[in-house]
C-alpha cells in the first residue's frame, strides 16, 4: 500500500485560512512548508492525524474548543484532508461545531461509492489508519521520547505494524473458522451432547467478543468521562468561588490541595529512591553485609591465586617444585584445587568486597533512611488529605446560595461522577483473574476464556475431530512461536542497523541501542539528550520503514528545531530515505545547516510553501509578496507563497 | 536466564503497576525479593511471568550489593557459620558468576523463589490490592519494618 497527502483545506478554524495544493505538478519528494510561529503548525497537525484516524470523534468539549478561531466568532469551522492511497482518491471532511461541541466526518472515495457520512475510509485501509500507526509517520517529538520508554511500547508495536506480523494472527482465525465448519459436517456419535456444546460454545464465543468490545470501549469512554468530568469540576469550582466573592480563597485551597499533592509524589520517589538502594533499607543489611565482607577477607576469599592455577601445573610434567609430576602428586594437586574458587569469579568477588565496602562505610548515616522517608510520605498523604477536606468545605459553604445554572451542572456533575465510577466497577469486573467457575454470563474475560477453550475441546472430542484440533492447536502454536522468534530476529536486526545509522550520525555524541523489549533500551546509559533522542527516533523509524511493502509520508514538524548545528546535516540527509514523501513544518531559525542538504538529499524533487498570517505586524511581508500573482493565494486571515524565491527570501529577511 | 515473578503477583498488583514512582516491573520484584530475603521465605515460581534478564538501569549498580544479600541469606539458611571458609566457597560457586548479572542459573532460581515466598507475605499482609502508589510504599515500609524486626536471618 502507497499512502500519499494530495492536500487540505481549513476554513474557520484556529489556523489561518488556507488551502495546501501538494498535488499540481506531481506529487513531490519534500514539501516544505515554512510557517512562523504562532501560525498554528500543532492545530494544522493536530488536524491532519484527527481526520486520517476519525479520533475527533472522541475529542472533549474543551479540546474542541481549542480548534476554534481566535480572531473570528464561528460557530463552526471545516478541515478537508485529501489522500492518496494507491490507484483511489480518499478524503476526509471534518466540520466542527463550536456551539454544540461536536465534530462530524463526511469520507468521498470511489471505493465506497462516492461521499458518505461519518469516518468511513475502505475496511482495507483501516488498520493503517489508526492513531497508534499514524502517529508514527506523523512525527513530533513526543514520539521520540515514547519509543525510549520503558513503561511504552510504542517500538514493538511500531515493529509488529510495519513488519505486518498480524497477519499470523489473520492465518490463526481461518484455521477456528475451518474448525467450526469441520466441527458442522461431522457425523456426530451422540448428536445431541454436539449440538448442547456447540451451543455453549457459540455462546461463549458471542460472549468473549462481546466482553473484549465492551473493554475497549469502555476505556475510551472512561477517558472521555475523566476529562469532562475534571473541565466541569473546575468550572463549577470557579464559578462558586466569584459569586460567593471567595475565589482567591478557593484559588488558595487549590493550589495547597496540588501542592500537597505533588509532595505526596515526591515523597514517594524519595521513599522509593531509598528502597531501590539495598544497603540503605535496613541498618542490619548493611551491619551483616560489612560482616559477610571482613569474614571473606579474613577468609581470604578469594585468594589470588586460582583453581586454574594448580589444575595446569597437574597437567606439567614437573611440579613447581621441580620434582617430576607422578599420578600421585596430579591427584593431590587437583584435590588442593577444590580449595582455590576459579579465576573468573575472583574479579567480580572482590568487586563485590569493594561494593560492600563502600557503601556500607557509614552505617550510621544509613540507619533511619527508610524509616525516615515513610515518616515524610505519611505527613504529606494527611496534608493532601486535609487539602481536599478544605476544599470539600469550602464548596460546601458556597454551594448554599448558588444559581440554578450552577445547582443543573452540578446534578450532571455527579451523573457523571457515577457513570464514571460505573465504568470503572466495569472495567474492574472484566479484568478480574479467573475464579474456576463456570458461567456464561461471568463478567471476567479470562474465565470466559478458559470456558471458551473447555467448551472447544469438548466439541472436538464429541464431533471426533479431536485429532484436527489438536493438529490446529500445533499449527497456532507453531504461528504464535513465528511471530515471537519473527519479532526476536527481525528486532535483531534493525537494532543493527539503527546502531550503524547512528555511528554514522552520531560521530561525536555516540549512542547505541543496546535491545528493543517493548521499548528502545540504550547502551550504558539512562537517558538521552533531545538530540540524541531524536537521532534515535529518525533512524529506528527509518529503519522499520524502508523494510515494509507499504510506502507511508512521513509529517514532521520543525525537524531540526532540537539538534544542535554538528547532527543537523546528517540527520537532514537520511530523512528523505525514510519515504517517497515527507512533508516539513519548518521555522525560518531550521535553514541553517539543515534545509540545504535536505534539499540536496531529496534530489531537488522538492514544493516549497511559505504562509504567514496577515496582522498588524505582517504588513512589510505583503509589501514584499511575489510580483506573480499565479504564485500567492490570500484568504481573509492568511497568505499561502508558493516558490523557492519567496521561501529563502522570507527566511532571510526573517533571520 | 530470567527474573521471573509469580503470574498471580502482576495480576495482584496490576492497579500499580509501572505508576509512578514504581515505574518498572523490576521494582515490583524488587519489592518483593526484600521481603523474601528478610524473611526467609521462598516458594516455587508457578506459572511464572518472564519479565527481563538484566538488572535493569536503576539496580544495575547494585546488583553486587543484591548478590551478597542472597549469599547472606542462603548463609543463614543452611546454617553456615562466616569462619567455614570451604563451604562458602560452594555457596559462592553454586550462586555467583562472572556474569553481568553476577549470578549463576542457581542464584537465579534463588532469588526468583524469594520474591515469590515475598510476594506471599505481601499480600497475604496487605490482603486488598493496591490501588495507590503512595499509600501502597507506605504499607509496605511499614510491612518491611515488621518483618526485620522479626528476621531470624538478619539478627
Amino acid at each position: 500500500m502507497r499512502l500519499q497527502v494530495l492536500g487540505w483545506q481549513s476554513i474557520g478554524l484556529r489556523c489561518a485560512d488556507s488551502k495546501i495544493d501538494l498535488e499540481s505538478g506531481g506529487v513531490k519528494k519534500l514539501n516544505l512548508i515554512q510557517m512562523p510561529n504562532g501560525t498554528g503548525k500543532t492545530t494544522t497537525l493536530g488536524l491532519i492525524q484527527a481526520a486520517m484516524t476519525g479520533d475527533a470523534n472522541t475529542w472533549s468539549p474543551k479540546k474542541i474548543q481549542t480548534y476554534k478561531s481566535k480572531n473570528k466568532d464561528n460557530e463552526q469551522g471545516r478541515f478537508i484532508l485529501h489522500l492518496q492511497i494507491d490507484d483511489n482518491r480518499l478524503s476526509f471532511d471534518l466540520t466542527i461545531d463550536f456551539e454544540q461541541n461536536e465534530v462530524t466526518y463526511r469520507t468521498s472515495s470511489s471505493r465506497i461509492g462516492g461521499a458518505v457520512e461519518g469516518w468511513k475510509p475502505p475496511s482495507e485501509y483501516r488498520r493503517f489508519l489508526v492513531k497508534s500507526f499514524v502517529g508514527l509517520f506523523i512525527f513530533d517529538g513526543e514520539l521520540s521520547k515514547k519509543l525510549l520508554d520503558e513503561n511504552e511500547t510504542q517500538a514493538e508495536k511500531a515493529i509488529d505494524a510495519l513488519c505486518q506480523l498480524y497477519l499470523l494472527d489473520e492465518v490463526k482465525s481461518k484455521l477456528d473458522a475451518y474448525w467450526e465448519k469441520a466441527v458442522d459436517k461431522a457425523d456426530a456419535k451422540t448428536t445431541k451432547g454436539l449440538q448442547m456444546w456447540q451451543g455453549k460454545l457459540s455462546k461463549l464465543s458471542t460472549r468473549k467478543d462481546f466482553l473484549n468490545n465492551t473493554k475497549t470501549e469502555s476505556e475510551k469512554k472512561n477517558i472521555t468521562l475523566k476529562n469532562n468530568i475534571q473541565e466541569l469540576s473546575d468550572s463549577i469550582v470557579e464559578r462558586l468561588a466569584k459569586e460567593g466573592g471567595k475565589l482567591e480563597e478557593m484559588e488558595e485551597a487549590k493550589i495547597n490541595a496540588a501542592n500537597a499533592e505533588n509532595q505526596v509524589e515526591k515523597d514517594a520517589e524519595t521513599l522509593m529512591r531509598d528502597l531501590r538502594q539495598p544497603h540503605l533499607v535496613d541498618a542490619l543489611f548493611a551491619e551483616n553485609l560489612k560482616t559477610l565482607k571482613d569474614s571473606m577477607v579474613e577468609l581470604q576469599i578469594p585468594r589470588e591465586t586460582s583453581k586454574q592455577f594448580f589444575v595446569e601445573v597437574s597437567k606439567s610434567p614437573s611440579c613447581i617444585c621441580g620434582e617430576p609430576m607422578n599420578e600421585e602428586r596430579k591427584v593431590r594437586i587437583l584435590e588442593r584445587s577444590e580449595k582455590y574458587l576459579g579465576s573468573d569469579i575472583t574479579g567480580e568477588l572482590n568487586a563485590l568486597k569493594t561494593d560492600i565496602e563502600n557503601n556500607t562505610s557509614n552505617i550510621n548515616a544509613t540507619n533511619n533512611s527508610v524509616s525516615s522517608s515513610a515518616i515524610a510520605l505519611q505527613d504529606s498523604i494527611d496534608a493532601s488529605l486535609q487539602a481536599e477536606t478544605d476544599i470539600a468545605t469550602l464548596q460546601h459553604t458556597l454551594t448554599k446560595g448558588m444559581d440554578e445554572g450552577i445547582k443543573e451542572d452540578n446534578i450532571t456533575l455527579d451523573a457523571l461522577k457515577l457513570e464514571k465510577q460505573g465504568l470503572s466497577d466495569l472495567l474492574e469486573a472484566l479484568n478480574e483473574d479467573d475464579n474456576g467457575l463456570d458461567s456464561v454470563e461471568s463478567l471476567s474475560i479470562a474465565s470466559i476464556k478458559r470456558q471458551h477453550k473447555k467448551a472447544k475441546d469438548k466439541v472436538s472430542e464429541i464431533s471426533d475431530n479431536v485429532a484436527l484440533s489438536n493438529q490446529i492447536e500445533i499449527v497456532k502454536s507453531i504461528l504464535s512461536k513465528a511471530t515471537i522468534d519473527s519479532r526476536s530476529k527481525i528486532t535483531a536486526q534493525i537494532v543493527d542497523e539503527c546502531n550503524e545509522l547512528l555511528e554514522e550520525i552520531m560521530k561525536l555524541n555516540p549512542v547505541t541501542i543496546r535491545n528493543i523489549n517493548k521499548s528502545l533500551q540504550l547502551e550504558g546509559q539512562d537517558g538521552a539528550s533531545t538530540g540524541q533522542t531524536l537521532a534515535v527516533g529518525y533512524c529506528f523509524l527509518s529503519t522499520l520503514l524502508n523494510r515494509g511493502e507499504n510506502k507511508f509520508p512521513f509529517v514532521v514538524d520543525s525537524p531540526a528545531n532540537p539538534l544542535d548545528d554538528v547532527v543537523r546535516a546528517e540527520i537532514a540527509t537520511m530523512i528523505p530515505k525514510l519515504c517517497d514523501q515527507m512533508i516539513a513544518f519548518v521555522i525560518p531559525p531550521e535553514r541553517p545547516d539543515f534545509i540545504p542538504p535536505l534539499v540536496q538529499a531529496s534530489d531537488n524533487d522538492v514544493r516549497y510553501i511559505t504562509t504567514f498570517r496577515i496582522n498588524k505586524g505582517s504588513q512589510n511581508l505583503l509589501d514584499s509578496l511575489p510580483d506573480d500573482k499565479k504564485l500567492v493565494e490570500k484568504t481573509d486571515d492568511g497568505v499561502l507563497v508558493y516558490g523557492e524565491e519567496y521561501f529563502n527570501r522570507f527566511l532571510k529577511e526573517k533571520e | 536466564m530470567p527474573f521471573k515473578l509469580k503470574d498471580q503477583a502482576f495480576s495482584w498488583f496490576k492497579h500499580i503497576d509501572k505508576k509512578p514512582p514504581l515505574t518498572t516491573q523490576f521494582d515490583l520484584y524488587y519489592l518483593c525479593l526484600l521481603i523474601g530475603l528478610i524473611s526467609g521465605k521462598s516458594d516455587s515460581v508457578d506459572q511464572p511471568s518472564i519479565f527481563i534478564d538484566h538488572f535493569v538501569t536503576g539496580y544495575y549498580p547494585y546488583r553486587r550489593i543484591i548478590a551478597g544479600l542472597l549469599l547472606h541469606t542462603e548463609l543463614k539458611h543452611f546454617g553456615i557459620a562466616l569462619s567455614e571458609s570451604d563451604e562458602i566457597k560452594q555457596k559462592i560457586e553454586l550462586l555467583l558468576s562472572s556474569s553481568d548479572n553476577m549470578l549463576t542459573k542457581e542464584g537465579f532460581d534463588k532469588l526468583n523463589s524469594y520474591a515469590s515466598g515475598g510476594f506471599n507475605i505481601i499480600c497475604a499482609t496487605i490482603i486488598d490490592k493496591p490501588r495507590n502508589t503512595a499509600e501502597f510504599l507506605l504499607q509496605y515500609s511499614s510491612l518491611l519494618k515488621s518483618e526485620m524486626s522479626i528476621s531470624t536471618i538478619w539478627k
